[in-house]
């Protein structure tokens, strides 16, 4: 696909979420001129108009009619029936640039430094997300879900992984839409904006504290130097759309007491409603520390007057109110669950046993304890596994700053306290839940809020400091330290991606035990529909329609109860199997229970490619008598699906 | 801008120097840790061992890497 075709694609999906926004904000009253700077302003548009699309691409979804032509006709009404309601923002946010830009350049030539690395961080987080393919969990669901509803046009319960495609669909959703509209680089992308979104929101909550320019340059290095937040630009998890959705949450709930009216609350409740189908874990992790800040502040407004009863009522009136938006938020999950699953709470309420996933323990007492006792530099140090990256170093190295901050007349005032408590409270629910599920990526949006705070009290220090400014000195050498070093590594790793994206034809994985050659064979020789048991968790290269065709969870359970290798691959001829695609790093057991010695004689089983860990074997009958009992067919085109043949 | 105390950044009381030299050890000691966990200075410092044919750089810092890891990897547990 043409690069300029996906940058154009993605750009155009970009804008008319920002316009959709725009317009959601006009009915929510919330206007340019009510102290919020143009760039939160339109992220929150952008991530509104995420939101806004998701209720459209679900009812489509779920009425079979998720086609390009109907998500090319939405998009077109939210772009040009909302650039009215946007173009404010866009005039204001220019505006803003050029005054940014005109301050940067009266900075003194440190400050200028530290700018240009972190805008150089940015573009390479921008240029690796474009060419890298998705990689891990991205290519075994968050991407696979996606190519088959852009294919199949519907909702679709991906085979394979058929509990866990009740978790909310957020992110995929847009995925899918790009992908129908042609792109699965514009899809990648897509990922980038959202968290320049998620930086410009965790900037604006750093306003709310005072925090001024120098501050957010801090707060934009501390950000795009944490590997759990960098990790996910370019892998093609979803994990960044909710960590976006969470700080717009955060940053709406400060402004509740601050603008006041009836739908400020509709922003947080719908932001933080959305942030917890985009993440199941943000039900304990932003859910409530979100409720906790929103009370709070009201209580400390209300405290100077009127009765206890009347603060009940009115504290009372405002959680039922951010609750019904939270619900709101979830109608379009929780139709898409009834619909496919007729369970309308699942994950959470569910009489469906394989809902075991949701229990994980990752490691045992004496691991989790220290991971705990090592708290917060497990956070920015560890390196567990599955943990996905950490803090940025540079809040723990410029932590020390905020000690020399005044103490605040009311702690119960401040809002630097108020975030603070709300992010440990956070931390201490998902501990006291899910201590040994050790993931940053897991409560991103709540540790994040440690940053504004560090980053307020590093600008005050640095701005208050005399001659000799020794510890400023320190301090900046350790953010440029940091920074550069930041810079090194990725470019590192986009030079490397950016090789094989130049190289590459329809298969683009870059790692090592992808099996490049496993993929194309089968995409090659593979009829239309034919089915492949798949002894692998990865398999987005695969073609769509053999997407949709493989092995489910009920045949691999079926299938690990037999008890001989003949058993199991008659088991597999019966079941309309071509092909079996195994990857011996994951599935051994799977391998060695499928013994190449002992196939029946009526079965021919030949080794069509190998390649590292990863082998794709042919499978046919001798005996004209026997035949399959079940076969993947187009009977709902486009869509394919497994039928028995009678 | 919130208001800082002069005194706070200024060497004339005790308390904020020694709050000073803290902050500086702590800083001091986290950006090395840092370092010591990066992939970059880790190429450095392969990169040094081959064009000074020392090879002890890059295996005392390997060395050191890998016992502090194995706090931040719960790996002395094991």
């Amino acid at each position: 696909m043409n690069i300029l075709l996906d940058l154009a694609i993605c750009s155009f999906y970009v804008l008319a979420s920002v316009n959709l926004g725009a317009v959601l904000l006009g009915f929510l009253k919330v206007k340019p001129a009510q102290g919020h700077s143009p760039f939160t302003l339109i992220a929150t548009a952008f991530l509104l108009g995420q939101v806004g699309l998701v209720a459209p691409w679900t009812t489509l979804g779920l009425l079979n009619t998720f086609s390009p032509f109907a998500i090319r006709t939405i998009l077109l009404v939210c772009f040009f029936g909302g650039l009215f309601f946007a173009w404010p923002f866009y005039r204001a946010a220019l505006s803003s640039l050029w005054t940014a830009s005109r301050i940067l350049i009266h900075e003194l030539t440190i400050w200028k430094i530290i700018a240009l690395l972190v805008t150089s961080l940015i573009v390479v987080d921008g240029l690796t997300a474009f060419v890298s393919p998705p990689h891990g969990d991205a290519e075994a669901f968050y991407f696979p879900i996606a190519k088959v509803m852009a294919a199949a046009e519907r909702l679709v319960i991906l085979p394979g992984y058929e509990a866990f495609s009740q978790v909310g669909l957020f992110g995929e959703f847009h995925f899918a839409a790009l992908i129908s509209l042609g792109s699965l680089e514009a899809a990648k992308w897509f990922v980038w904006f959202t968290a320049l979104a998620a930086a410009v929101m965790l900037v604006g909550i750093g306003s709310q504290i005072g925090v001024k320019h120098r501050g957010q340059l801090l707060i934009l290095s501390m950000l795009f130097t944490s590997s759990t937040f960098f990790y996910y630009i370019s892998d093609g998890k979803v994990d960044l759309f909710a960590a976006a959705l969470g700080l717009a949450a955060y940053y709406w709930a400060l402004q509740v007491e601050r603008i006041g009216g009836p739908f400020v609350i509709a922003l947080v409740g719908l932001f933080s409603g959305m942030s917890v189908v985009a993440k199941i874990s943000y039900l304990l992790a932003v859910l409530p520390p979100v409720f906790l800040l929103v009370v709070w502040r009201h209580l400390v407004t209300v405290n100077s007057g009127g009765t206890l009863r009347d603060k009940i009522f009115s504290t009372t009136k405002l959680m039922l109110s951010l609750s019904f938006w939270v619900v709101l938020a979830l109608i379009p999950h929780m139709a898409k669950n009834a619909t496919l699953f007729h369970q309308p709470l699942a994950p959470f309420v569910t009489s469906d046993r394989s809902q075991d996933w949701l229990n994980q323990t990752w490691f045992d007492a004496g691991v989790t304890r220290w991971i705990l006792l090592t708290y917060p530099f497990s956070l920015v140090f560890g390196q567990y596994p599955m943990q996905g990256g950490g803090l940025s170093v540079l809040l723990l190295i410029l932590v020390p700053l905020t000690l020399f901050l005044p103490k605040s007349p009311s702690l119960s005032n401040s809002t630097s306290f108020q975030l603070t408590l709300a992010a440990v409270m956070g931390i201490v629910l998902w501990n006291i839940f899910r201590a040994s599920v050790f993931a940053p990526r897991y409560l991103l949006a709540t540790l994040l809020l440690f940053i504004p705070p560090v980053a307020y009290g590093t600008e005050a220090y640095m701005q208050a400091e005399v001659k000799p400014r020794l510890l400023s000195g320190i301090a900046f050498v350790c953010i440029l330290i940091t920074l550069f070093v930041n810079l090194l590594e990725m470019k590192d790793h986009t030079a490397g991606v950016l090789n094989a994206y130049m190289a590459k034809d329809e298969i683009s994985c870059t790692y090592s035990g992808c099996g490049v050659g496993v993929w194309k064979k089968v995409n090659k020789i593979a009829e239309p529909g034919e089915r492949i048991y798949m002894a692998n968790y990865y398999r987005f290269w695969l073609r769509s329609d053999l997407l949709q065709c493989v092995s489910t969870t009920k045949e691999r359970e079926e299938f690990s109860l037999l008890d001989s290798p003949e058993a199991r691959w008659h088991f597999i001829f019966e079941h309309g199997f071509h092909f079996v695609m195994m990857d011996e790093t994951t599935h051994s057991a799977t391998i060695e229970a499928l013994d190449l010695t002992r196939v029946p004689d009526w079965l021919n089983v030949t080794v069509v490619v190998e390649e590292g860990p990863n082998t794709l074997l042919f499978i046919e009958s001798l005996d004209p008598s026997k035949h399959a009992r079940y076969a993947c067919q187009q009977k709902e085109f486009p869509a394919w699906g497994i039928y028995p043949i009678h | 801008m919130k208001y800082i105390p002069q005194q706070a950044v200024t060497n004339k009381d005790a308390v904020s120097r020694w709050l000073k030299i803290g902050a500086s050890v702590w800083m001091a000691f986290f950006v090395l840790l840092s370092l010591i966990f990066s992939n970059a200075v880790h190429f450095f410092l392969y990169s040094l061992a081959q064009i000074t044919g020392i090879p002890g750089i890059e295996q005392y810092f390997v060395q050191v890497r890998e016992f502090l890891l194995q706090f931040f990897t719960a790996k002395y547990l094991f």
